[in-house]
């Protein structure tokens, strides 16, 4: 892969292979569907060691313990793993963190709530932790009175799993479906036609490409603006 | 015991609801959780009519990837809903017409089913989604033709439903959809706002908290273009040539609570809306800080080569955004997805891959019966891009006509309505009916079934 930095933790490698840049790309193309598009380096720390104590197990009932008794700091946003395959994983060790690239603090955070989480099957264990500082500072929770319904809080990816084994047996039972059509199937393919490259940094036609990292840029001016910016900032 | 009905198209960014047999159009209002930092205060669904303050607010949204999984999100929605504090709506008298996401997961399905039968107690209720909905309209109008006498629907039709979670095509033979025709492309409103938002926070201002006032300024200034690379010369020119530039004026909270478009003429006959809110930082901070940053700053510091800004009125306290290629490119996403790398084709392409799936005898009727529905739809210069290229790209032999109707948004809800309302759809709705005795009897099942074969 890259060259081996020479010492300690962070020296960046000088140039992106391709491995590393598809990895960049298919981390920003998840950042895209996150709701809350926000940096959010400084909560990490606080928000990693709380969840890490959270009950966060299993279906909750809309009224549980939270961890933000103020309300003041921001829920967790979940980091939304990629949709096909349902797999989760895919983001690496982001470490460094940049104002200009808060996708990449998703993924820092994100790994390290997986690591705390170990219970509730990863990806989206936070949205628990979210609800509970949602419960305390908003509206009473229940405005039925007498039962409380326990909802089955599961994470997208495992309601996918789920459903995939149980399509499965149902084409099993229907053995005249030659194509058995669910939400993971009917994604559409890829373009006929080839991709159009446009700049980074001003959004014309990007006709050259950084040679260390491998984006975009149309002219020598945005060129020196994406060398002062954005090369390399951040890394995945 | 007289039921009304109550038709709700439950979507992932909006609820649009209303009762089947008033007259009144449909309401709308968010269908999230909302937090403002600002005000420390949070929203429910509506509730977020009465926030006076849009800077900075985080969302909390029940949808995932367009399917509904965090049901304490949406039930705490649609508690205000169901519990007639927007509407005078008492469940156990009400039949319920809700819609669901296309290719809904089993699981998720059924806690749909238990939600709306135990919790709320709903005398009957339905599922559809909302392509489904949206053919019960008069298809044939939105070309200016009648409908064919005797006909209640048309036989089939291609309904593009470009939302906010993604963009589905999906053909239909006698109303009922073809599944082996259906296709979905991951683009939807939701990318296109985040990937404004980080254009916009790169070569402008940092807008990354504000979802809120980018979404503003994506329907105020965004546009399908149909020339893409002419509009893409046009924006390189210096701002007198410029058509294409246009500024938006952010508001702040103390003068105005909103933004709005300066110099109206280049909107393409949209009106200046007031929307907007939100603040504006000018370096990339966490903090909120408030007015006091944004007045010592000139209109753009970070200004990269198309925005040369010269053309500024002077404007005392006004903080200008610039938008430029910006107001088509990101347009663009959902017509050419692999221009962010995503490896995925647009909607003119899907369109022509999901009818070549289908039968050959059909494909004519359906190139001529397509419609767009949904958010995105609403686009000044969608329908004719998409009209354009599908001609392009589709078998010569077809003759391709797009409609629209005037609001693509609320379309579905229309449908839907018409279906509970209108007689000659009367046995259709009864057949598709469960009610809550059946359902405490047979349990989902019964359910699953009647909505998929009905009709």
């Amino acid at each position: 892969m890259s060259r081996k930095p020479e010492r300690g933790a962070k020296a960046a490698p000088k140039v992106l292979d391709p491995e590393a840049r598809r990895r960049q790309l298919r981390h920003h193309l998840d950042s895209l569907e996150r709701d809350n598009f926000v940096a959010l380096n400084e909560y990490e720390a606080i928000i990693a060691t709380a969840a890490a104590a959270a009950t966060a197990q299993g279906p909750i009932s809309l009224t549980h313990t939270n961890l933000d008794p103020l309300g003041l700091l921001p829920p967790l946003s979940p980091a939304v793993g990629s949709i096909v395959g349902g797999v989760v994983g895919t983001v690496g060790p982001g470490a460094v963190h940049s104002p200009n690239s808060p996708g990449v603090s998703s993924g820092g955070r994100y790994k390290k709530n997986q690591q705390s989480n170990i219970g509730t099957g990863g990806a989206n264990s936070n949205s628990s932790n979210s609800g509970s500082n949602f419960s305390q500072t908003a509206i009473p929770t229940s405005a039925l009175g007498h039962r409380k319904p326990v909802l089955p809080r599961k994470p997208l990816n495992q309601l996918l799993d789920e459903s995939r084994m149980m399509s499965q047996t149902f084409y099993q039972e229907q053995q005249q479906q030659h194509v058995v059509l669910n939400y993971l199937t009917a994604n559409m393919g890829p373009s006929r036609y080839p991709q159009r490259n446009f700049c980074s940094v001003c959004g014309w036609k990007g006709v050259y490409r950084c040679n260390r990292c491998g984006m975009r840029y149309c002219d020598l001016r945005c060129q020196k603006t994406h060398n002062d910016t954005r090369c390399m900032k951040f890394t995945i | 015991m007289a039921t009304r009905t109550l038709v709700v198209d439950n979507g992932a960014a909006t609820i649009k609801f209303g009762f089947a047999d008033e007259d009144m159009p449909y309401r709308t209002f968010a269908n999230n959780i909302t937090r403002s930092k600002a005000e420390r205060k949070t929203f429910v669904g509506d509730q977020l009519e009465t926030c006076k303050d849009f800077s900075g607010l985080y969302y909390r949204l029940p949808f995932e990837k367009g399917l509904l999984t965090s049901w304490d999100v949406e039930k705490q929605v649609w508690d205000r809903l169901f519990n007639g504090k927007i509407v005078p709506c008492d469940p156990s008298t009400t039949n319920l017409l809700i819609s669901e996401p296309i290719l809904n997961l089993p699981n998720i399905a059924t806690t749909y089913d238990q939600l709306v039968f135990e919790e709320y107690g709903f005398h009957s209720y339905t599922r559809m989604s909302a392509p489904q909905m949206a053919m019960y309209n008069e298809i044939p109008r939105l070309y200016g033709q009648k409908m064919t006498s005797g006909k209640k629907r048309v036989d089939c039709a291609v309904v593009v439903d470009s939302g906010y979670s993604f963009t589905h095509i999906i053909p239909f033979w006698k109303g009922k959809p073809i599944l082996v025709g259906i296709r979905r492309i991951n683009v939807g409103g939701k990318l296109l706002t985040n990937h404004l938002k980080e254009i916009i926070s790169f070569r402008y201002w940092n807008m990354m908290d504000e979802t809120y006032l980018v979404n503003e300024v994506k329907e105020a200034c965004c546009y399908v273009s149909n020339k893409f690379w002419d509009e893409l010369d046009i924006c390189k020119k210096s701002p007198r040539a410029n058509k294409i530039l246009q500024h938006y004026v952010l508001p702040d909270y103390s003068a105005q609570q909103r933004g709005y478009v300066k110099g109206g003429s280049k909107s393409k006959q949209r009106e200046e809306k007031g929307k907007g809110q939100g603040k504006m930082d000018l370096d990339d901070a966490e903090d909120e800080t408030n007015d006091t940053d944004s007045e010592a700053g000139a209109n753009l510091d970070q200004s990269d080569s198309d925005s040369d800004e010269d053309m500024s009125e002077p404007n005392e306290d006004e903080q200008v955004l610039t938008m430029n290629n910006e107001r088509f490119t990101v347009p663009e996403i959902l017509f050419n997805p692999s221009d962010i790398g995503m490896d995925q084709a647009g909607i003119p392409e899907a369109i022509v891959d999901a009818i070549s799936s289908c039968d050959e005898e059909i494909r004519g009727m359906l190139y001529a019966n397509v419609v767009l529905i949904g958010g995105n739809a609403k686009l000044p210069g969608f329908r004719k891009r998409v009209a354009n290229d599908l001609r392009e790209i589709a078998p010569s032999e077809f003759d391709v006509r797009v409609g629209i109707d005037k609001d693509p948004f609320g379309y579905a809800w229309k449908g839907a309505k018409r279906l509970a309302t209108m007689d000659e759809f009367a046995s259709e709705f009864k057949n598709r009916l469960v009610t809550r005795a059946e359902y405490l009897e047979t349990g989902s099942a019964l359910c699953e079934s009647r909505f998929r074969s009905a009709v």
